[in-house]
């Protein structure tokens, strides 16, 4: 048969197989001449789930939290990693702009510090009151206190600031007026000869020198190359200098550990690494380019509407996408954690790796978990008697000991941290998988479709695994929330994912210092966290209960 | 009736499927022999526990091994020993050449799957270049042919949207959907009412006349037997102990169990003294424990006192096709020649002992 002819035959047979199905979904008639409705047995569940209450607002919820998840490179918020070292530790605010937070929190610790100057006039009892507030540690109630009173005496015109304070003041309100934040984005090298354009990452180590040497405004390549080259020694030397900390190094053996680690890292690692301190200068370098440039043109009077976006060519061929901004009129509606990173952001980029890992845990695990069960269960005999035994010992050891072994000696990446996390939490499942296919496996259809001839990979993936999927499908919907919890633990302990990424469990972790002071940064993760963690147990509560009509716990 | 000279399709020899329990090995099926024809209705009837099912799994080679294991003999199909081929070319076999139909129609489709998959699957597993439209409209074809009402649209029916009796088409129209040329039904009508019963037993007659598949019929209704057989084997503990047409097995019941049974049976027009139902006295026999020898002896109203419980019986053709393994039809010869034979084996025990 010519292949068009066959070509043609199968879309032939599709329609044909089509139109069947169409005709047998319209509802096929009974005896009785009754319209029959298929009706299957997820269609059941769905049916039941559908009036459990609770069940439904945890997959709404889940469905919430995945959509924003999802959707967040697109949400208008800030950068998760963005550091605004003057942000730190801003408290959350839906009304008040950073500016006014930091004028706030200025204005706060100059008039607290008049009072202990004794220029903030207080009486006996509100000045006990405060010291009794900084002996219990309390130490936002008095600066609200002390920011509450100096308004009122400032206004009252009792209180006037002294020079210093003056200049202060006035230097805030002026960053707060004109600050602006420049961001630079895809960097691209425009190659003059062809037009290509490349990423800095992808040029090759003498292009990049020519590059950084325009940049530097022209000078020498060969006085590059020996910057380059220091920068990364003393790179090298401060990282040596960390890991030594305890025993104390000479400069010669210092300099020898510097030439060793050298050795190990090989001529393409060391050059690598110039490589990396290269591309990171030269962006650098055109931040404070473009940032001088836009406050010149303000200064000369050019009105610019903020934010403003722009794509902008430096050095001749770099060609890169310019984003500046009014740095203190942003908002921080959940706050801004110790580096200045906007706190929303941060969780919403969190918890999108939290899920992540919650669900490509959840998986791994059910690869492996159903593959092994399905096998020991189906093959039964030795088979089942080895594999068995092997999860027995690995539930023997304290899986979560492993999970930090097995991250320490690969090094904490997201990948490790999958790796880890599923390498441990396919034994349940696997467990479960065989009990179920053991169960089954007895069932006159499995005898038949013997009977019919099929062989064992096709009695397991096709009718034994489908058939215990309901259970498969609450136990992984409860499985999700326990990865994520995993992870939380991992990262608090700071083994999880590593900064500039976030998860939630690195978030609350970072949060324990300053809890106090900054309540913000471990309330909001939280609460965040637990509402995930309440709406995905409710609804595998409720898939459970759907699937199993026979369940006494029946709403 | 089918024809003495058409071809043989299944030839059992020697067959023997024992168990391993802990209790002890359990000789389910202990030595049988029988032969299938081309279009032959074979009925196998017997107690529960008499081996009947496990005969025929052993022919689909489907005993779970372990505990199971097919120990000795041969099964000739269309020439090619079952018990040495490999398990692939067995899987050929299995719904394509030989296909079985199970007693319970109520769990023998997978409820997760439609009838429409479950069908094309069988169809597509055997004969790999049929489409999937056309093994669909193969499968409708065939289940009108088993009488489905509204094939095109039930098809893609759930299986528990089918009453029992539209199961058992259903299964009936997939073992027979890649033309098998034997169909094993193993107590096929025994889940359901007897109007179904009716109707089924009258499909796999009709198939079994239409398409000329030879059947094997599994079952302990002697009704049935009577209705659809040709032949008819008894089996009894493992071990067929009368083999006949069925004309002369309802004639002529040679062994006193066929005889217990055929009148254990009620019937209208005849009744026992006093009106009571005969039965055959005592329990169906402990398969790990079997009565030495005959293992009917201690149930058997014409059991010969020193003769049933030492020897084993020999098989007498009563007929050129009755066959029958009883020492009620023994010669004399042959008895004294097997009670002497006895005795020796005794002695000779307890000079070991």
């Amino acid at each position: 048969m010519k292949f068009t002819d066959r070509f043609k035959k199968q879309i032939h047979d599709r329609e044909e197989m089509h139109k069947l199905n169409k005709a047998g979904r319209n509802g096929a008639k009974n005896e009785f001449n009754q319209t029959v409705q298929g009706n299957s047995l997820s269609k059941d569940a769905w049916r039941r789930l559908r009036k459990n209450k609770a069940a439904v607002v945890g997959m709404c919820v889940v469905i919430l939290y995945a959509i924003i998840s999802l959707c967040a490179g697109i949400l208008p918020i800030y950068s998760y990693e963005e550091i605004i070292i003057d942000h730190q530790y801003l408290p959350p605010s839906l009304t008040k702009t950073a500016g006014e937070l930091m004028l706030k929190r200025q204005l706060s610790e100059m008039y607290a510090t008049s009072w202990r100057q004794g220029r903030l006039s207080v009486t006996e009892e509100e000045d006990a009151m405060l010291n009794n507030w900084i002996t219990l540690d309390d130490t936002n109630k008095v600066w609200n206190w002390c920011y509450e009173e100096g308004e009122k005496q400032r206004a009252a015109g009792t209180y006037v600031f002294s020079a210093s304070e003056q200049k202060k003041y006035d230097r805030l309100q002026d960053s707060i007026k004109n600050d602006i934040q420049v961001t630079i984005n895809s960097v691209r090298w425009v190659n003059p000869e062809n037009g290509k354009s490349y990423k800095l990452d992808n040029l090759d180590y003498d292009t990049l020198v020519s590059i950084y040497a325009k940049a530097l405004g022209g000078i020498d390549e060969q006085k590059v190359r020996t910057s380059l080259e220091t920068g990364v020694n003393s790179q090298i030397q401060t990282e040596v200098k960390t890991k030594n900390s305890e025993s104390e190094l000479t400069a010669e053996d210092i300099q020898s550990l510097v030439a060793m680690e050298k050795d190990s890292l090989g001529e393409d690692g060391v050059q690598a690494k110039e490589k990396s301190l290269a591309v990171d200068n030269i962006n650098v370098l055109i931040q404070n380019a473009m940032t001088k440039q836009i406050k010149q043109e303000i200064k000369a009077g050019t009105n610019k509407e903020f934010p403003y976006k722009d794509t902008e060519t430096l050095f001749d061929d770099i060609n890169f996408k310019v984003e500046a901004s009014l740095k203190n009129s942003r908002r921080y509606i959940l706050g801004t954690d110790n580096l200045g990173r906007d706190l929303l952001s941060r969780i919403i980029y969190g918890g999108r790796i939290s899920i992540l890992i919650g669900i490509v845990g959840t998986i791994t695990s059910l690869f492996i978990g159903i593959i092994m069960g399905s096998l020991a269960g189906y093959f039964g005999g030795r088979v089942d008697y080895y594999i068995m035994r092997f999860v027995d010992v690995l539930y023997g050891l304290p899986y979560m000991l492993l999970v930090i072994i097995c991250m320490a000696i690969f090094g904490t990446n997201i990948l490790n941290l999958f790796f880890a996390l599923a390498m441990v939490s396919w034994l349940t499942i696997a467990r479960m998988v065989r009990g179920q296919i053991m169960s089954l496996k007895n069932q006159e259809y499995i005898e038949a479709a013997r009977s019919m001839g099929a062989g064992g990979w096709r009695i397991i993936f096709r009718h034994l695994v489908p058939n215990s999927l309901s259970v498969i499908i609450v136990y992984s919907t409860l499985r999700v929330p326990e990865f994520i919890m995993q992870e939380s633990f991992l990262s608090f302990l700071g083994l999880g994912v590593q900064a500039p990424l976030a998860s939630w469990g690195s978030l609350i972790g970072d949060s324990t210092q300053g809890m106090t002071k900054y309540p913000w940064r471990l309330v909001y993760p939280a609460i965040v966290m637990t509402l995930f963690l309440f709406s995905m147990n409710f609804f595998g509560d409720g898939l459970r209960d759907a699937f199993d009509p026979q369940s006494k716990n029946m709403l | 009736m089918i024809d003495k000279n058409s071809k043989v399709i299944l030839d059992v020899k020697g067959l023997k499927t024992y168990f391993k329990t802990d209790a002890g090995i359990v000789k389910a099926v202990d030595g049988i022999d029988f032969t299938v024809h081309q279009g032959e209705t074979l009925g196998i009837v017997g107690e529960s526990g008499c081996g009947k099912s496990v005969t025929n799994l052993s022919v689909m080679r489907l005993i779970q091994s372990p505990p199971g294991k097919t120990v000795a003999g041969e099964v000739m199909f269309q020439g090619t020993d079952l018990l040495k081929i490999s398990e692939a070319e067995m899987r050929n076999v299995r719904g394509n050449k030989i296909s079985m139909i199970f007693q319970d129609p109520m769990t023998s489709l997978n409820p997760f799957l439609k009838i429409s998959t479950q069908m094309i699957e069988t169809i597509r597993l055997h004969e790999k270049n049929v489409s999937k439209a056309e093994a669909l409209s193969r499968s409708i074809e065939m289940l009108k042919k088993v009488g489905i009402p509204g094939a095109e649209k039930r098809i893609f029916c759930y299986p528990h949207q089918f009453s029992g009796g539209m199961r058992q088409r259903v299964m009936i129209a997939m073992a027979l959907s890649c033309n098998a040329n034997l169909l094993i039904a193993d107590e096929p009508t025994t889940a359901l009412d007897v109007t179904i019963q009716a109707q089924i037993l009258e499909l796999i007659q009709k198939v079994n006349v239409e398409m000329k598949t030879a059947v094997i019929l599994i079952t302990h209704d002697l009704g049935v037997v009577a209705g659809m057989c040709d032949n008819v084997c008894v089996m009894y503990a493992g071990k067929i102990v009368e083999k006949a047409p069925t004309d002369k097995i309802y004639k002529f019941p040679a062994h006193p169990y066929t005889e217990g049974l055929i009148q254990s049976v009620p019937r209208m027009d005849k009744s026992g003294e006093k009106g009571k139902l005969f039965s055959i006295e005592g329990q169906p026999p402990n398969v790990i424990d079997l009565p030495p020898c005959c293992a009917f002896h201690p149930r058997c109203h014409k059991a010969i006192e020193g003769l049933c419980s030492r020897c084993n019986p020999p098989t007498h053709m009563l007929d050129e096709d009755h066959e029958v393994t009883c020492w009620l039809y023994g010669t004399d010869q042959e008895k004294s020649a097997a009670l002497k034979e006895a005795d020796a084996r005794q002695a000779s025990k307890e000079a070991s002992k």
